[in-house]
């Protein structure tokens, strides 16, 4: 069961980056190709700068969950490495709890701000896009983190209470 | 309690929780969270957290993502390759060569590749080989590759110098121009210690084969491709002719190009550099976030406020200030990742920096204390018990124990040091060329 909810976030998560890596790659051609050279050639875009904003958000906030999945984001490891395995496995569960409940208190505060930009209906500048789009996938992508990180918390917490074995080579 | 005795506790807690493995930004969050939700109650807490994501992700940052793709598609372009045998084809033949070839290797690389630990790993992966193949030993080889990578942050394109530009509301470009002449004096202090190293003992520095001249330039122009890539990237940085966002686009889509050229992506590569560059980005985000609601937290704790008068009435000489600062940022350097350190501290130490009188203007102290930061810090990664180059050094070099590999390092950590310490007497190693440059 475990395992099968693993492989579903597996696939999920990187599912997820990958719309955001496309999202990179649109950023890198948006950036070069429609601002630079366009505007040398005098024929600017208007908008450019709102679609480079609205990519990054697409690419952090969809990748966010694949980083915490695989393991990339940044923490000291020193001084709990040498610790006993399950012992770690608790301290490594309880910061998981921890993320988890940071990340659902960011989409839950986030939330408030991008409802009232949703009530008052306000758009953007230079391409009247409406507000929400940016968004939508900065709650989408911090949302997710919160099942994505809970799980690695249940099979930390497991390892932790002896019912899984420790698997070497993932860590939080 | 008062708010900055509230501060003080929360800040301890911060230290704590990364201690204890909680991702940096995560720990950030929860101790910003919990001190603003202390002092000024829920309501504030949660507005100040709901304001993050949308205002920690403007458009200024969206270098970052292009700089970092950049790295990406560099690393796996082979042009490694070539700036390696263009720096030997010139070093290659005297005692230690092959070593000064790696470090001068891993400066030219730094010129396409913002980040330490690619610069070394890329580095590595094309160095170590030809190093043990001549007999060098390898703690030298080692030592010469971890140390290397370091120069990677300095010379521009830099990922640590956009972000603390943008932290600090300081031009890209200036930065960019400060940390070229340090990155060269970094690039020959390594040079030298490597000279002493191989006439100290020279049967562990070898020298290889003496190429004709013919040769030599034929090997320097395999490197014009890179040469290009400098001269539009950062050349327009520093002309002004592109915004630091346009130069990075430019930047990730040339190396794109020379890559696709010489025929080194395949659908599976181009993915993984997306895919990888997207993982590095959303991590600095999500610290840029820990960071962002840290400040807030900070000066609603009247932290930063009571730093600045604390220091004013200490009676302590400015640079006696800067000095502890820098130790500060060492001692953090030991335990973690730079660019936590640079998220972490630039907001308590940069307000600080700015009410003291080094006798020079307010952006030229900015830019100057931005150098010495990201220097510093850099120098962590080689630095025991953590040291992330030394970690890469290993994973590129199995075989190499970790032992040996900061033993070769040492030697390198005293000339980064007597970078340091010229860049704090003679600011204008860092100042000079933004200041020609205007």
């Amino acid at each position: 069961m475990l395992a099968a909810a693993e492989r579903a976030t597996a696939w999920t998560t990187r599912a997820m980056a990958l719309v955001g890596a496309v999202a990179l790659a649109l950023l890198m051609v948006l950036v070069t190709v429609i601002d630079v050279v366009l505007r040398q050639a005098g024929l600017a875009i208007p908008g450019a700068f709102e679609l480079v904003t609205l990519g990054m958000r697409v690419l952090v906030a969809l990748a966010m969950p694949y980083a915490f999945w695989t393991g990339g984001h940044v923490a000291v490891e020193l001084f709990t490495d040498r610790l006993p395995d399950r012992l770690r496995a608790a301290i490594i569960a309880l910061g998981l709890v921890l993320a988890g409940l940071v990340m659902a208190l960011l989409v839950w505060a986030s939330w408030g701000r991008a409802a009232n930009a949703l009530r008052r209906g306000d758009i953007t500048v230079d391409l009247g896009m409406p507000e929400i789009v940016f968004w939508i996938p900065l709650l989408a992508g911090a949302a997710l983190c919160v099942p994505v990180v809970a799980l690695m918390a249940v099979r930390q917490g497991g390892i932790a209470l002896g019912m899984l074995a420790p698997k070497p080579g993932r860590t939080a | 309690m008062t708010p900055l005795v509230i501060g003080i506790l929360f800040t301890i807690l911060l230290f704590v929780l990364i201690g204890f493995r909680v991702p940096v930004a995560v720990s950030m969050l929860v101790a910003a969270i919990g001190g603003i939700l202390v002092i000024q109650g829920w309501r504030a807490a949660a507005f100040q957290l709901g304001a993050v994501p949308f205002a920690s992700t403007a458009y200024a940052l969206s270098v970052v993502p292009l700089f970092v793709l950049m790295g990406a598609f560099a690393a796996r372009t082979g042009l490694a390759r070539e700036l390696y045998d263009a720096a030997n084809a010139m070093t290659g033949h005297r005692r230690g060569g092959l070593a000064m070839g790696t470090v001068a290797g891993c400066a030219g690389f730094s010129t396409i590749c913002g980040s330490s630990l690619a610069t070394a790993a890329t580095m590595g992966g094309v160095s170590l080989k030809e190093m043990t193949r001549y007999g060098y030993d390898n703690r030298l080889s080692s030592g010469a590759v971890a140390a290397g990578g370091t120069i990677g942050i300095l010379i521009p394109p830099s990922v640590s110098l956009v972000i603390y530009a943008i932290l600090t509301e300081q031009s890209v470009g200036a930065l960019f121009a400060a940390g070229l002449l340090p990155g060269i004096l970094l690039t020959a202090l390594f040079m030298v210690t490597i000279w002493v190293w191989a006439r100290l003992r020279p049967s562990t520095a070898p020298r290889s084969d003496r190429l004709p001249w013919r040769q030599r330039l034929q090997a320097l122009a395999g490197i014009w491709a890179v040469l290009l890539l400098v001269l539009l990237v950062i050349g327009g940085i520093y002309t002004g002719f592109f915004t630091p966002t346009e130069s990075a686009g430019i930047g990730a889509f040339g190396t794109f190009l020379i890559g696709l050229a010489r025929r080194r992506f395949t659908a599976k590569i181009l993915i993984e550099c997306l895919l990888e560059a997207s993982v590095t980005t959303a991590m600095i985000f999500l610290i840029i976030f820990g960071s962002s609601l840290f400040s807030t937290f900070l000066t609603v704790t009247g932290i930063t406020q009571a730093l600045s008068a604390l220091t004013s009435q200490s009676g302590l000489a400015p640079i006696t200030i800067l000095l502890l600062m820098l130790l500060v940022l060492m001692v953090l350097g030991c335990f973690m990742d730079s660019l936590g350190i640079v998220l972490l501290t630039v907001p308590v130490f940069f307000p600080v920096l700015m009410t003291l009188d080094f006798g020079m203007g307010a952006v030229e102290t900015g830019i100057w204390f931005g150098i010495l930061l990201v220097m510093t810090v850099e120098m962590g990664l080689i630095t025991p018990p953590v040291g992330m180059n030394v970690f890469i050094v290993r994973g590129v070099a199995p075989d190499i124990p970790i032992g040996r590999i900061y033993a070769g390092v040492l030697p390198f950590l005293i000339a980064f040091l007597a970078a340091i310490a010229l860049i704090l007497l003679l600011p204008e190693i860092a100042l000079w060329l933004p200041g020609r440059l205007g």
